[in-house]
């Protein structure tokens, strides 16, 4: 049995002729909690479709618990829970219905589960699901997929819309069905706080190609920022060079910010030879890294390449 | 037989859980097809109610296509649609697959609540009509259980509407292109069902087309809504539902272009038509008339005697505008093959017929009556209804009328012979054996002639009721009996006034039609044999032409002779363009299996003894037009990187069904992203591994220099 509990090779995505996945290859370890990023647009739940087999890759493979995704068994399908981001649910069903209709479906239902996190989110068993709120269409959602104890959890963005205390509810119950159990959490979020609070590994998706694929700690320690003091506005350069790895940068009177995904010996030499009189290395959070990831590539900030928004916004370069 | 994915106990558990979520979900839908075919029943039944109380002149029903068959049907796809199209995109669409369950398991637990739905929408409702309709005191009509066939049909043909409902609320296409097409092949459905000759038949058809429809519903579920994750039998039947539709498509976009085409030009509507005519002098002539179609009135062009030279008495211009045929009565066509359908007042057709349990007579009468009468063919008897308490008052045998529920003692013998007298007041039947005159306001009835031994009755017909009679007297009145050995002419009085041996040469003819001129010296009277309806065979009948007998005031035959055939309608450009239409669009498969069943299909306009030239052309289109299809399909399968088979396949298509297999590659198939080739530079399809041209693989995305990958993490695997 592969120790691997989703592999993709390749796997390739069109809409029409737009390619929105772009050759993903990528391995999740079994047992691990499973970040899957990127900004809207950029081919997660395509992804996930695809290795579901809810969606034909145009190209590439899958497979999911050693499985291809093409072709994955009902049994297989029993081990794999999947929450997608808009909490479907029949409306019409009432709480208690809901867990009563998926517990059909599992051999291994275990109703204790779906009871506490029903009770825990606070849910009468006897509203309907249409009338819900959000987070507590999160709530029962997540209990009719954690209640089949799954192998592979897939959580389509989870937490996207909920209050914080929902959040926090939804971690605490994801953590809750990770302890003790050789289970793999695979999930896509926007909430980088939550990611850094429950992630094992990360993948990182960029206008549809994969630029990482790591542990939060080897990410943590991959991204750096840089402060590339000059001594006047003069010796300043107005633009960068081309520097490996610059994810983002900023500059202000007299100073050049920088941030860089796995920076060398080289990169910081070719921050001093632009005439820095020093180049100092900031903090940076995992948050910070991580928008500085997923930030527009390149050298310049929101509005500095956007003449209109500059002038709009009286702001000064 | 159990259904794919539906194997244990486990299974039937989880049906059970399907069943029961797809029916709250579709029940709401079920309510609302329910009541649109309830409310359809209601109107049909208010309007007969309303008519047979206002004493219209017929109450049958019209059992070919009903409001029953336009509702079934609707329902049907309105069930299917629904089912499928809240949940076949998106999260949705995970949510309800994405379990431990088979996608043909959830397939079929829709089919078995939306079917029933279905059935008990449609049913309920036909069900309470049919018994309305049967309690008597509803309808002045006679029941019988045979009348429920027609709708059983319906009601069948609805569920393929219901597979075709599933198919298009799953298809992944526009709207229309492939996604719609299904629709139209359920449309073909109808129109068989409609036209089989017996209800066997188009249970079989049902049948057919349900195997056909639920196959590319199953594939359509299971793949999602595309075309080419499904098995190859749901692509087949997807790929035969499609064709179908675009065929049907198709044939009414031929209709209405047809339709421009021939009212939009000057003169297109006038038919230029030659046929034999008997003058008022009793001479028989060749005229020529110019039919202007659109205002139902004609030109005489010519009129010439039989060889064919111009009559001088109609040389010039006002002659010919002259009724030419005044004085000359002529009965209806009598029939002379009990097995033909002479009327198109028969409603329906095959088991649709109403004729085989009831003929209505005296119906099509201009005036309302108080009593509708139907000889109702199990008892042997005529019914009479009373159309404003809808309820039997009586019974007419041969002995006459007797009022009311019970039957009489006794029963016209054998079957009535095919019925034409419509709208008459004082019909004549005839059976085998006698022919009667029926006095519908008087009740009563009349033997007029009882078969001589050694023959049989075919068929009767009168002079009718027309304003000649007034003016003309007695001699205007006469009836026409055929027999199997003669044609008998007699007063209505039932005394003989002539007797012709039938035509030897017009044996297996359809008709007869008994002409007398009234003005013409002699008063001679005509016998005119037509072929059509008659037992001759398809070649006996393309080159059999009408014979006539013409028998002079003493009796005695004058001359019995063939006409040469008459109906020389112009051929036009118009029919040149639609050899053409239906050279290139009809399939070298049918052309081909047409040919194999003996059937070589001759264009229209072009008759047997034409010029071969039509049927030339026309195969040379169809030819070019398959052989341009097979290389349109070959480069676009080469285009898109079709492996040999599957390019071998479509080009046999192409081959077999022309333009219509280039338009079913196009409505099927999903065609794939093409992008330049790094390596060769050639446009490649993204779905293969490699490139078609170069074999180059896709290479893996540009490094930009931010890569993070950590090795750990790949190489678990």
């Amino acid at each position: 049995m592969t120790s691997a509990a989703i592999e993709a090779n390749g796997l390739t995505a069109y809409f029409g002729s737009r390619k929105v996945v772009d050759e993903l290859t990528m391995v999740v370890p079994r047992g691990s909690v499973f970040a899957f990023l990127g900004r809207n647009g950029s081919g997660k739940t395509t992804t996930i479709r695809m290795l579901l087999g809810l969606l034909e890759p145009a190209r590439g493979t899958s497979s999911v618990l050693g499985v291809d995704s093409k072709h994955l068994s009902d049994d297989v399908r029993a081990r794999v829970g999947y929450m997608s981001e808009s909490h479907s649910l029949y409306e019409w069903m009432s709480v208690r219905q809901c867990g009563e209709f998926q517990s059909r479906f599992y051999s291994r239902w275990n109703g204790r589960v779906f009871d506490s996190i029903v009770g825990h989110f606070h849910l009468d068993p006897r509203a309907k699901a249409g009338q819900l709120s959000r987070g507590e269409r999160a709530g029962l959602s997540l209990a009719i997929t954690l209640a089949p104890e799954p192998d592979l959890l897939i959580l389509d963005d989870p937490a996207i819309g909920l209050d914080p205390v929902a959040r926090r509810s939804l971690l605490e119950s994801m953590i809750y069905v990770t302890r003790g159990a050789d289970r793999t959490i695979f999930f896509s979020s926007h909430l980088l706080d939550d990611v850094e609070r429950v992630a094992d590994y990360i993948a990182i998706l960029d206008r549809s190609v994969l630029r990482a694929c790591c542990s939060v700690d080897t990410f943590r320690a991959s991204v750096h920022r840089y402060a590339a003091h000059f001594g006047s506005a003069s010796t300043i350069p107005s633009q960068l060079p081309p520097i490996r790895g610059l994810l983002h940068g900023r500059r202000s009177a007299n100073d050049w910010l920088v941030t860089i995904a796995a920076p060398s010996n080289d990169t910081l030499e070719s921050l001093r030879v632009l005439g820095a009189a020093s180049v100092e290395e900031l903090p940076v959070d995992f948050t910070d890294a991580m928008i500085g990831y997923l930030g527009d590539r390149g050298e310049h900030a929101f509005f500095l390449d956007d003449t209109a928004a500059r002038d709009s916004f009286g702001v000064s370069v | 037989m159990t259904a794919p994915g539906i194997q244990s106990a486990a299974g039937s558990r989880v049906l059970r859980a399907i069943v029961w979520k797809e029916f709250r979900e579709a029940a709401p839908t079920g309510v609302a097809a329910l009541a649109i075919v309830a409310l359809g029943w209601a109107l049909v039944l208010m309007l007969e109610r309303s008519l047979s109380g206002a004493g219209a002149a017929s109450t049958a029903p019209s059992f070919s296509l009903s409001l029953f068959t336009l509702t079934s049907a609707g329902v049907g796809l309105m069930i299917g649609r629904a089912q499928v199209v809240r949940e076949r995109r998106g999260d949705a669409w995970a949510f309800l697959t994405h379990r431990p369950v088979s996608r043909s398991t959830l397939f079929w637990g829709k089919v078995i609540v939306g079917a029933s739905l279905y059935i008990v929408a449609a049913a309920i409702p036909l069900a309470a009509a049919l018994w309305w309709q049967a309690t008597p005191g509803h309808r002045p009509l006679p029941f019988d259980a045979r009348m429920i066939l027609p709708h059983l049909a319906d009601l069948l043909a609805g569920l393929v509407y219901y597979f075709v409902g599933l198919v298009i609320g799953m298809r992944e296409a526009r709207w229309y292109a492939s996604r719609f097409m299904p629709f139209g092949a359920a449309i073909f459905c109808t129109t068989l069902v409609l036209g089989m000759s017996t209800f066997g038949a188009a249970l079989g058809v049902v049948a057919a087309a349900l195997l056909i429809a639920g196959t590319a519903a199953w594939g359509s579920f299971i793949g999602g809504g595309h075309y080419a994750p499904q098995p190859r039998i749901s692509r087949v039947a997807l790929g035969i539902l499609v064709s179908v539709g675009l065929a049907v498509v198709g044939v009414i976009a031929t209709g209405i272009l047809s339709i421009a085409w021939t009212f939009g030009r000057p003169g297109a509507t006038d038919l230029r038509q030659t046929d034999y005519e008997i003058m008022s002098n009793g001479v028989l002539a060749q005229v020529t008339r110019m039919r202007h179609l659109l205002v139902a009135t004609s030109t005489v062009l010519d009129v010439r005697d039989l060889a064919g030279a111009p009559l001088q008495q109609y040389r010039d211009s006002a002659s010919k505008q002259l009724s030419l045929g005044t004085g000359v009565i002529s009965t209806a066509a009598i029939p002379l093959n009990p097995k033909g359908q002479y009327t198109e007042y028969v409603l329906g057709h095959g088991y649709r017929r109403t004729d085989d349990i009831f003929v209505p007579l005296g119906a099509g009468a201009k005036t309302p009556s108080a009593v509708s009468w139907y000889f109702s063919r199990r008892p042997g008897l005529i019914a009479a209804y009373d159309n404003q308490s809808a309820r039997l008052i009586g019974w007419m045998g041969p002995d006459g009328f007797s009022p009311g529920v019970s039957l009489p003692p006794h029963r016209f013998a054998g079957p009535l012979s095919p019925y034409t007298e419509i709208g008459y007041k004082q019909p004549l039947l005839a059976f085998p054996n006698a022919v009667y005159r029926l006095d519908l306001d008087q009740r009563t009835i009349r033997k007029v002639r009882t078969a001589l031994t050694g023959e049989t009755i075919l068929g009767a017909a009168s002079s009718g009721d027309s304003t000649a009679l007034s003016v003309y007297g007695s001699p205007a009145q006469f009836d026409a009996i055929a027999t199997t050995t003669h044609v008998y002419v007699q007063s209505t009085a039932g005394a003989p006034e002539l007797t012709a041996t039938r035509d030897a040469q017009a044996a297996g003819y359809g008709t007869v039609v008994v002409s007398r001129a009234l003005r013409a010296p002699g008063t001679p009277t005509f016998l005119r044999y037509a072929p059509r309806n008659g037992t001759l065979s398809r070649t006996q009948l393309a080159i059999a032409t009408d014979r006539f007998t013409e028998i002079g005031g003493d009796g005695v035959t004058v001359a019995q002779y063939a006409l040469p055939r008459s109906d020389s309608t112009d051929t036009d450009n118009t029919e040149w363009a639609a050899l053409t239409v239906a050279g290139l669009t009809t399939p070298l498969m049918e052309r081909i299996v047409g040919l194999s069943f003996g059937h070589m299909t001759v264009p229209t306009g072009a008759s047997t003894q034409a010029s071969r030239a039509p049927l030339i052309l026309s195969w040379g289109l169809t030819l070019v037009a398959s052989l341009v299809s097979c290389l349109i399909v070959i480069g676009i399968g080469r285009r898109y990187a079709f492996d040999s088979r599957r390019l071998r396949h479509w080009a046999a298509i192409g081959i077999a069904v022309g333009p219509l297999g280039v338009l079913v590659m196009l409505a099927l198939i999903e065609w794939p992203a093409r992008e330049r080739c790094p390596a060769c530079g050639r446009e490649r399809v993204v779905t293969r591994e490699q490139c078609e041209h170069c074999g180059a693989p896709f290479g893996a995305p540009a490094l930009d220099g931010t890569e993070i990958f950590e090795i750990a993490v790949v190489a678990v695997a």
